[in-house]
């Protein structure tokens, strides 16, 4: 079939009514999450995979997606009218969206914001559609070494970006490698680091690990924080927003859809970088780069159309490498797993539904989105109204159920909490969670692939430095580990020169 | 809390050791046969060393007296957040026994509690809402197979 037939066929799959459905679920739940602040996409995927055990895998996976970029739509809502970001995506939108509320546009920047996340999704799917397929193509020449090289890369860039140290990071990487390897080897099928229980046989499971690390820890600590709960009171008018502000915004959206694009291909990158870095470009080629923070338009249709455009763009490498670039799309492999689907080059040939199906239920998806936030938006800004002594509860106990769901095991909710309490302690002791979630995802194919690699080459470690593709990957390993070495020893020496 | 750094690079020193132990213990093989243990002793080699430096690191700070900056999640506020997490342990410890419905009703009723010491009557409601709507969606609509308790069979015998 020709790529015009892999497209009308995914249409088909996505028009079909539970199909549709699923997708309404995904973006609805999507919306609500980001409007809320506390949980993020990554808990709420994890919280409802044991559910779409009970769905097919097509509108599992397209129901799974929609609550990513749907989260992406409903997150500057909240950055826009109460300065409290919905996601860690919409941070940089609290700077100008909120100004422009206080200074009564709050219609036009949530307008702006909602019609650019929808321009630069549907171009990003357009991308999608156009460079997966050819990509799961070249993929197919990708062996044990490239793949090893790869997910070296992308770990080591996932690092290299989070916040805050990155030998830190690398540390919590290590950690979610080790954590991965938990249970039956899978060549000599020999227990491993199951201290006794038969439980952790199978392994750690990625639920548990998930809603802990990200659901359980992220409410403990919301629990510290008193957050404000009221909402800027102002007249949500020129939702459509006015000729003039349309102008300013145009190119603000062209560009962030670019960067947002092409971050969030990158390994490591995604929603929440792709914001940073086009607020920081808008600002540094704007003509007033003074007014930023102010309240410019330019200063939330650029994070917002980035965030978005990268919310799509990320599932190119997930859907023609096997490879999740970040943290949310490493639950939703988890998700394909679980339902009997290998992410990679083989799934555009062996599950076509679920490929093209997925693809264009996006472009149903970002309408109903458009609908979800423009007209209905009054809707959203109640549900900011619910007090959180209710709503945390309530996380708290879909948490516990859907975890217990996945083996019907009370041991899984004992290792949630555990996992809870590692990712408190974790951020106390200023660690990330994200690289340890991704290296965890990734530890049974790294482990694999760095295996086969090392028989097929009789021992030698020299193939990882001797096929092109994984040369590379391995020269930017070096390079990124090299750079921060150094760049840590520089600031530590100039550190030291100013205090003497 | 005196110095992170250490104590967590102590903590995770002590991870890597008792790992390269084990993944001893189930065999290294060789470099063209690769056992069970061998990416795993790897991974917590470097683990281990990365550890070493924050360690040192941290010790260092501490010797010099260093004040520790940018914490921003660092003040240890736990009674609540140890409260939850003891509750959600207890829920599971008894949740086989009482049930799920009844389980839930308390698990809500405290949780409501403790994280807003909300009046009496809200919690109730909350917690009778949260099982009545939970029931109908996981057990009647879905079908999934959640304990009602060994609890009530003492009575019925």
């Amino acid at each position: 079939m020709e790529l015009g037939h892999y497209i009308l066929y995914g249409l088909q799959v996505a028009i079909q009514p539970m199909n549709l459905l699923y997708c309404f679920i995904g973006v609805f739940t999507g919306t609500l999450i980001g409007v809320l602040p506390g949980i993020g996409p990554t808990g709420t995927m994890s919280l409802l995979l044991p559910i779409t055990f009970h769905i097919p895998p097509v509108g599992a996976i397209i129901m799974l997606a929609g609550i990513y970029y749907g989260c992406q739509y409903g997150g500057s809502i909240t950055s826009i009218l109460v300065n409290i970001p919905g996601e860690a995506s919409s941070v940089i939108t609290c700077l100008d969206g909120y100004q422009m509320a206080r200074q009564g546009k709050a219609g036009m920047a949530l307008g702006v914001s909602t019609i650019g996340s929808f321009i630069a999704g549907t171009i990003s799917i357009v991308g999608l559609m156009f460079l997966a397929y050819p990509l799961a193509k070249i993929a197919l020449k990708f062996g044990p070494p490239e793949y090893f090289s790869f997910m070296c890369m992308g770990l080591v860039i996932l690092t290299f970006l989070t916040q805050g140290s990155m030998l830190k990071s690398l540390m919590m990487a290590l950690l979610g490698l080790l954590i991965g390897l938990v249970g039956l080897d899978p060549f000599t099928a020999k227990p491993r680091f199951a201290l006794g229980f038969k439980e952790l046989m199978d392994g750690v499971g990625i639920v548990p690990l998930v809603m802990g690390l990200f659901g359980i820890s992220e409410v403990l600590l919301n629990l510290e924080e008193t957050v404000a709960e009221d909402i800027y009171k102002t007249e949500l008018t020129g939702l459509y927003s006015s000729l003039k502000g349309w102008i300013e915004a145009r190119w603000a959206i062209l560009r962030g859809t670019i960067i947002g694009f092409f971050l969030g291909i990158l390994p490591g990158g995604g929603a929440v970088l792709s914001s940073f870095v086009s607020y920081a470009l808008e600002k540094r080629f704007s003509k007033h780069p003074e007014k930023f923070g102010t309240g410019v338009i330019e200063g939330v249709a650029a994070p917002e159309s980035a965030n978005n455009a990268a919310a799509q763009s990320c599932f190119i490498p997930l859907l023609s490498l096997g490879i999740p670039p970040n943290v949310v799309m490493a639950v939703l492999y988890g998700g394909l797993l679980i339902h009997g689907i290998q992410p990679g080059p083989f799934l555009v040939q062996d599950h076509p539904d679920v490929f093209w199906g997925l693809v264009m239920s996006m472009y149903l998806g970002n309408v109903m989105l458009l609908v979800l936030n423009l007209p209905l938006i009054g809707i959203w800004v109640k549900i900011l109204k619910v007090p959180y002594a209710i709503l945390f509860p309530l996380i708290l106990f879909f948490c516990l159920i859907g975890v217990y769901t996945v083996n019907n095991s009370v041991f899984d909710i004992y290792l949630m909490v555990l996992f809870g309490l590692v990712g408190y302690l974790m951020k106390k002791f200023d660690f990330e969670p994200a690289p340890l979630a991704m290296a965890y995802v990734l530890s049974t194919i790294l482990e694999s692939s760095f295996r086969q690699s090392l028989s097929l080459s009789g021992g030698n470690f020299g193939v990882f430095f001797s096929r092109p593709i994984s040369v590379v990957c391995m020269a930017l390993v070096v390079l990124m580990l090299a750079y921060q070495i150094v760049s840590s020893y520089i600031t530590k020496r100039r550190l030291q020169a100013s205090q003497d | 809390m005196r110095n992170r750094d250490l104590i967590s690079g102590l903590f995770l020193i002590l991870v890597s050791l008792g790992t390269c132990i084990m993944a001893y213990r189930l065999g290294l093989g060789t470099g063209g046969n690769p056992g069970a243990g061998f990416a795993a002793f790897g991974i917590a080699f470097l683990l281990g060393l990365m550890s070493v430096y924050l360690f040192l690191k941290g010790l260092v700070q501490a010797v010099r007296g260093h004040k520790e900056t940018g914490a921003v999640n660092g003040r240890l506020r736990w009674k609540k957040p140890m409260l939850i997490l003891f509750v959600l342990t207890g829920y599971g410890i008894f949740f086989n026994f009482l049930g799920f419905p009844l389980s839930t009703f308390l698990l809500m009723m405290l949780l409501v509690w403790i994280m807003g010491r909300q009046k009496l009557w809200l919690a109730l409601t909350v917690a009778f809402l949260t099982v009545a709507s939970a029931y109908a969606f996981f057990v009647v609509l879905l079908g999934l197979p959640l304990p009602m308790g060994s609890l009530w069979y003492l009575f019925g015998e």
